[in-house]
């Protein structure tokens, strides 16, 4: 009978790995699929069952245990879905307008701060985010290396984050 | 600081530049490591600011944003007058200038609208809901002449392709991987022979009927 891992610190699991899944979830099915949070917490107990049952043996990290459990369980939900909607139309979920406008004002919020940014870190992010242009070609507008256009959106990304953090939540997490 | 090997293809992985393979070991990697998922967090609310606003972010008017703030203050002293006539004269030569019409330095053409970066092209074919699979993408080019990268994704699915004309077909083993009731997105980019950006359709949604 295997045992339980008794050094895993369950809850700390739990809230660290929360946003992780939710991040992949989110992804994968699109930020407006209403089963987003469902789906999280059933991995999220899916996971912590296999722990405390011993199914989790640590031969590999635990972060790789819970991104193939997620991975499975997003495949599985898929399968699932596409299989009902073969029979059942579903009904379209409307979008929840009080989350849509919170999201709304922190982009609006981001932008304004992006645009108050140098315009050095202003036009690699329009070349290289906006645009969409590669690495390479963006480096090649503004002549720099490509090791320089992503140490500038690193940086430019440092700025936002001393500028905004306390306004945006998704911009903190911690030990920042 | 994040010294992680994986910190480098952050931007990548957004930006929807890596192989299947890539994206699932990147993706493994961020159920290990705090600090990359922290900067894909960060990259990807910067990334959907710009997306969404960076026609008002990147337009010249917000270029010139400090010159209005010296008017503000009062009567602008001499030299400003003397910067603002260069800045203009700078602007007309940057736009007639042959060498500056495609590739020379940053682009000062702004986008026309939010959702529509580049120049504006539209998706024609499929949209909405379908009876069946698509078997083809199909968009009013933009102008002749132009490269259009194609890309089609959904849940469990990203594809992209190339063409110089309107229209692509999807690969049989592509169109196989089409479920029903689910959402699917396409999107095209045509560039110049050169290489550069020359404009980007809005995304166009499809589902087949279940």
């Amino acid at each position: 009978m295997p045992l339980a891992r008794p050094d895993i610190d369950l809850d700390q699991m739990a809230e660290e790995f929360r946003p992780k899944i939710g991040f992949k979830v989110r992804r994968q099915l699109g930020p407006s699929n209403p089963d987003w949070e469902d789906l999280v917490n059933e991995i999220l107990a899916q996971a912590v069952d296999k722990i405390r049952s011993g199914e989790f043996r640590g031969d590999s990290a635990v972060g790789t245990f819970i991104y193939t459990i997620t991975i499975r369980r997003i495949a599985d939900y898929i399968r699932h879905k596409s299989r009902v909607l073969r029979h059942v139309p579903e009904p379209s979920t409307p979008a929840d307008p009080a989350e849509d406008a919170e999201r709304e004002q922190q982009l609006l919020r981001l932008a304004d701060a992006v645009a108050a940014l140098a315009p050095k870190y202003k036009a690699v992010l329009e070349l290289y985010y906006f645009r969409e242009l590669s690495r390479e070609e963006t480096a090649r507008r503004l002549g720099i290396s490509p090791a320089q256009v992503s140490e500038r959106t690193h940086y430019a990304q440092r700025l936002l984050r001393r500028r905004l953090g306390g306004d945006f939540p998704f911009l903190v997490r911690p030990g920042d | 600081m994040n010294n992680c090997l994986f910190r480098r293809r952050v931007d990548d992985y957004l930006l929807d530049r890596m192989s299947a393979d890539d994206k699932g070991r990147f993706e493994e990697h961020l159920f290990q490591c705090g600090r990359c998922f922290r900067d894909v967090s960060e990259h990807e609310a910067v990334l959907a600011a710009v997306r969404k606003h960076g026609g008002r972010i990147f337009a010249p008017d917000a270029r010139t944003a400090p010159a209005r703030r010296i008017s503000r203050r009062g009567f602008p002293p001499a030299w400003a007058y003397a910067a603002s006539a260069a800045a203009v004269l700078l602007a007309i030569w940057i736009g007639f200038h042959p060498g500056n019409r495609d590739g020379g330095g940053v682009p000062l053409t702004p986008p026309s609208s939010d959702a529509i970066r580049g120049g504006s092209m539209e998706g024609i074919a499929p949209a909405g809901v379908l009876p069946a699979a698509p078997s083809a993408l199909e968009w009013k080019p933009a102008e002749e002449g132009l490269d259009y990268t194609v890309s089609l994704s959904g849940p469990g699915l990203a594809w992209s392709g190339r063409t110089a004309a309107g229209r692509i077909e999807i690969p049989p083993d592509i169109r196989a991987k089409l479920v029903p009731g689910i959402e699917y997105r396409w999107k095209v980019r045509a560039f110049a022979p050169q290489g550069g950006l020359a404009a980007v359709s809005r995304e166009t949604v499809f589902r087949i009927a279940p």
